[in-house]
């Protein structure tokens, strides 16, 4: 079936959209959740390189912090001036809360146990040093130079400031060695995430190539399936008619047999019959060509075709007068009211008006009933209802003789109204005669 | 003869023909019934019976014997087919053994092959 495979490869084709559609979406999804995972990891990066940079800056000044408490002491031991301790005090209290603040600082920073433990440590010495400090102030108090020069030669003080010096740099390290793996990994992940997202943008490249390759060949396909039906198609509608048109044929050459046959039958003489049977055949052949094979309902017009089969028959200073609204014949009407028109215009010219110069022919029709204007628009897409054709023929001296025996062409007229549904009458008058054929309506019910 | 003055039905639409199987079946001693030109007519002949067979024409103008046929084979009236289809065998499965007359068939051999039908019946 041809709209099978059409349906099938209209499915095919929305298969390849949605399955494009759906890797593109997954493509998305996992590069927005690489580059959100390379964006956190870079923030967290930033995060530490500012605390480290904070925790440098107080350890420096820490450590600047109990130099300078340094200073003021020494400047107290070599002077015995007070006002040296004034910044001493200053610097020790300033000491405290620099401590406090590293504290604090450390204690927010998630990985920080080991720098804690240093600060631990840093506290502890610093508490040796102001202690040695204090102990050397106090012997200048005592205005005992030896104690406290004594007091700095033993070394506890430069002792506890190296080892505060050690701790603060421990403390840096670890500082430094955070930073700098926070900044690898953050690269790390960046460098991975850019090769996920070329990866994933070749992927989608190729998805998106595929899926119009595959596209391409599926309308391909199509088209051909469309095209392979509408030939078919148009094969069947060719037999269709090469069928109808041989039906007809063989129907045509059956009623010319018949014609041949019957005529053969009613004559004696070879030439009259011959002649007969060329007449009548001629008229089937006129009344073919009239009619019009597509329409079956409006094949001919009734007024076409009285011209038709009877103008070839108008012997010469005669004319035939005919007038009639537009009348459209069925197909199954054509053909034999050809032939008794055929019949009609052979006897006018053997018997008839036409047989003298005097005589007149005279063909009308008309739909039967009042109201003549509807009658003629019903007309026009066939005849619903039933029509005449009236056939006058005057001979004014009344040369006229009503035939003592029906003839075969009579009986012709009779079997062929019959067939075109039609009842035929004629009557025979001094001057003429008059025959009139009544058409039942088309359509179901005249049947 | 044995076909004398047997019935014969005649369903035909057109005139000429009709009137050249008429004469040839009563050539031979048959009696034609009809003919009809219509299915209506042709069905309501069939009913009233007193038929002994039948020429049937397939088309008649726009509708088709078969009901007339369909009526006769029930009866066991013996009757042939009369056509001008394009390709008449393949009529239908349903008469495969009714003889088929293509046309143009001279009236005579359709008339012969009707009567060999009822022949061949009266010897069963």
């Amino acid at each position: 079936m041809p709209n099978e495979a059409i349906a099938k490869t209209r499915r095919r084709t929305n298969a390849i959209y949605v399955s494009v559609a759906a890797v593109i979406v997954i493509m998305y999804v996992l590069g927005a959740v690489a580059v959100a995972r390379a964006v956190a990891s870079e923030n967290r990066a930033r995060r530490i390189a500012e605390e480290t940079q904070t925790t440098l800056a107080q350890t420096g000044a820490l450590l600047i912090t109990v130099l300078d408490a340094e200073t003021g002491q020494r400047g107290y031991l070599l002077t015995g001036d007070e006002e040296y301790l004034t910044p001493f005090q200053g610097k020790r209290a300033q000491f405290g809360n620099e401590l406090a603040d590293l504290r604090k600082q450390l204690e927010q920073q998630r990985e920080a146990g080991p720098q804690l433990a240093a600060l631990d440590r840093i506290q502890t010495l610093s508490t040796q040093r102001f202690d040695l400090l204090d102990k050397g102030i106090a012997a200048r108090r005592r205005n005992d130079l030896g104690a406290a020069l004594d007091i700095i030669r033993m070394g506890g003080g430069k002792e506890a400031m190296d080892g505060i010096r050690a701790e603060i740099n421990t403390i840096r390290d670890f500082e430094e060695g955070r930073l700098y793996s926070a900044f690898a990994s953050a690269r790390l992940l960046q460098d991975k995430t850019a090769a996920a997202l070329g990866f994933l943008l070749l992927v989608t490249l190729i998805a998106l190539i595929s899926a119009g390759i595959l596209i391409r060949r599926a309308i391909q396909a199509e088209t051909a399936a469309q095209f392979a039906q509408q030939l078919r198609s148009e094969r069947d509608r060719a037999d269709l008619v090469s069928r109808e048109l041989s039906h007809r044929v063989k129907n045509l050459f059956a009623v010319i047999m018949s014609i041949i046959s019957t005529t053969g039958r009613a004559e004696t003489d070879a030439r009259v019959a011959a002649r007969k049977i060329r007449e009548r055949v001629q008229a089937l052949s006129r009344a073919h060509a009239l009619s019009n094979g597509q329409d079956t309902a409006q094949s001919a017009r009734l007024g076409d075709l009285v011209s038709a089969i009877v103008q070839p028959y108008v012997p010469q200073g005669h004319k035939v007068a005919s007038a009639g609204p537009e009348i459209w014949l069925s197909a199954d009407r054509v053909t034999p009211v050809g032939l008794i028109l055929n019949e009609l215009a052979t006897n006018a010219v053997k018997y008839g008006a036409w047989s003298t110069p005097e005589g007149t022919l005279t063909v009308t029709w008309a739909f039967d009933g009042n109201d003549q204007q509807s009658a003629a628009q019903e007309g026009v897409a066939g005849p619903t209802i039933p029509f005449r054709l009236i056939w006058t023929e005057k001979v004014p001296n009344g040369h006229l003789t009503e035939p003592t025996t029906q003839g075969f062409g009579s009986n012709m007229i009779e079997l062929s109204a019959t067939q075109a549904r039609a009842e035929v009458s004629r009557s025979w008058g001094a001057d003429g005669l008059t025959v009139v054929l009544r058409f039942e309506r088309d359509g179901p019910a005249g049947g | 003869m044995k076909v004398n003055g047997k019935r014969i039905l005649v369903v035909e639409d057109e005139a000429l023909l009709a009137l050249d199987l008429r004469f040839a079946l009563e050539d031979r001693g048959a009696s034609v019934v009809g003919p009809c030109y219509r299915l209506s007519t042709a069905l309501t002949t069939a009913q009233l019976g007193g038929i002994d067979a039948a020429v049937l024409d397939v088309d008649l103008a726009g509708e088709t014997v078969f009901p007339v046929a369909d009526l006769l084979k029930q009866a066991n009236i013996p009757f042939v087919f009369h056509t001008g289809r394009h390709n008449p065998q393949v009529l239908s499965e349903a008469y495969r053994d009714i003889p088929i007359c293509p046309k143009p068939t001279n009236p005579e051999t359709v008339a012969d092959t009707l009567f060999a039908l009822i022949e061949r019946q009266q010897m069963h």
